[in-house]
């Protein structure tokens, strides 16, 4: 359990240093929240450099070689990610959801959403779908290879969200009433799920370059 | 006492056609021994396997009494490791690279770190980008050596290195063998490393080991002879590992020196040869030079 929390804290230095970068985009996604498109459209930009932009800077850096002397298990390596990226899921929505709060309660907007607890679900959900299928897909292949794959997911995603939204602009109300509370275990067992495939991927890759 | 032990070792890579294949390899304890190949021959896959980066088709290696796959952080945490791609961040301080390594080792003594930093001169504030090569190397070797490892494994140390800064790393090695009994198992392409400190060596060409033993003992079996063409008869040519003739004589590597001093005499002149002259001479012989 140490060799993980390490390895979470060797994550967080990580992302520290592209802090820059990620900043100006949190802030966005933070004060956009009154216009629940902006701040999903920003969540989810935010959600992709948090998952791929650290492990890209660390193979830039070959990190591989830094990981590959310490002493850990891969199992571990994999742990710390996913409890990253969990972390992220929670964090980011709830900024979304206290910070158009907020607003609302400031500035009364009559056509913008409601910033409720079910669009902070939805964003939860469709996160945890992101993350589920782009981490093992970066833990196997790295990010340089997996970047176009990567990217497609992202661009996806996007397409997917702008066209629902097109369709029906409070479509994650919506969800968040259909699903409900379970949103939340429902976003866990895909982490889950994609963790159970991630663990033996990661194992079984060797660092050639 | 054996620190690392390769049993039937064979990697395979399929794209590049290359084999590395060691049926038997050993690391003494508590020595400094050099790992000298060509580009390519397949020092760093050599490494690479001994840290559980790659993983071998067939064959075990054990490191300090552990298997190297199935015991690996256990191996890892005796190990100090200095890659030639070090892998840490660029954009992060040395001060921050530290705080991330220095946890996972209950080892680490940051008393000793210290020392090393002041030593190699390395400010904490700096980023690692703006370090120079040699201070990149420095910083990883105080990292390496600073959880009081049994075993130091390194991957072309010296590589790139003006030669003042090859004497301090060079420097370091010899005094932490002296000081806490440290394994050095290094690869060099930079065989007068090896002539200053290394006490073993093991050649590897084209990801086969050629010859492994005490340094001392096959300079002292090899001798460099050079002398007028005439001397080279059916008789005595075979007697040589390689053969460079010019137009003023012949300069060859001989693993039997008094058979060839009986034939040729006083008429040739006898060198003991480098770790170079060794190294050049069996792999010229390999490829059929």
């Amino acid at each position: 359990m140490e060799n993980v929390k390490n390895l979470v804290r060797m994550e967080g230095y990580k992302l520290l240093c592209i802090r820059k970068a990620l900043f100006g985009y949190l802030a966005l996604m933070v004060f956009s929240a009154f216009a629940i498109q902006s701040a999903g459209f920003f969540f989810f930009i935010l959600l992709y450099l948090l998952t791929y932009t650290p492990t890209a800077y660390d193979e830039q850096s070959k990190g591989e070689y830094h990981i590959g002397m310490l002493p850990v298990e891969r199992v571990q390596v994999v742990q710390a990610k996913y409890l990253v990226s969990l972390a992220e899921l929670v964090v980011l929505p709830l900024l979304i959801g206290l910070s158009g709060g907020l607003v609302n309660c400031l500035i009364e907007i009559p056509e913008n959403y409601q910033i409720s607890f079910g669009v902070v679900l939805s964003l939860f959900f469709g996160g945890a779908m992101f993350v589920g299928v782009v981490m093992p897909c970066l833990l196997w292949l790295g990010s340089i290879r997996a970047r176009y794959l990567v990217m497609t997911i992202y661009l996806l995603s996007f397409a997917g969200m702008g066209a629902i939204s097109y369709l029906d602009n409070q479509w994650m109300n919506h969800i968040a009433q259909a699903g409900g509370i379970w949103l939340i275990p429902s976003g866990l067992a895909v982490l889950l799920f994609s963790y159970a495939v991630a663990v033996p991927l990661y194992r079984r890759r060797q660092f050639t370059s | 006492m054996y620190v690392i032990e390769i049993s039937g070792l064979k990697k395979r890579f399929e794209k590049g056609g290359f084999c590395l294949d060691l049926p038997e390899m050993r690391v003494p304890e508590g020595y400094i021994t050099g790992f000298i190949g060509e580009n390519g021959a397949g020092k760093t896959t050599t490494l690479k396997l001994m840290m559980d980066m790659l993983y071998p088709d067939e064959g075990t290696i054990r490191i300090l009494g552990l298997d190297a796959h199935l015991q690996g952080p256990q191996v890892r945490a005796q190990i100090g490791y200095v890659g030639s791609t070090p892998g840490y961040l660029a954009h992060a301080t040395l001060e921050t690279l530290k705080r991330m390594h220095a946890p996972f080792y209950p080892n680490w003594d940051e008393a000793l770190y210290r020392r090393f930093c002041d030593r190699f001169s390395l400010d904490g504030k700096k980023k690692y980008k703006d370090l120079s090569t040699g201070k990149q190397k420095q910083f990883s070797i105080c990292i390496a050596l600073s959880h009081h490892p049994k075993l130091l494994l390194m991957d072309e140390p010296t590589a790139n290195l003006d030669p003042l800064a090859r004497q301090e790393i060079l420097d370091i090695l010899t005094e932490e063998l002296q000081r806490e009994g440290v394994s050095v198992f290094f690869s060099t392409h930079i065989t007068s490393d090896l002539d200053k400190i290394a006490d073993y060596v093991q050649f590897l060409h084209h990801g086969r080991l050629l010859i492994a033993g005490e340094k001392d003992r096959i300079c002292e079996g090899n001798r460099v002879v050079k002398g007028p063409l005439h001397l080279l008869t059916p008789e005595t040519e075979p007697l040589f590992v390689n053969l460079r003739r010019s137009e003023f004589g012949f300069t060859g590597l001989t693993g039997c020196p008094d058979e060839v001093f009986s034939l040729l005499g006083d008429e040739a002149v006898y060198e003991k040869p480098t770790v170079e002259d060794i190294f050049l001479g069996y792999t010229q012989a390999e490829r059929g030079h």
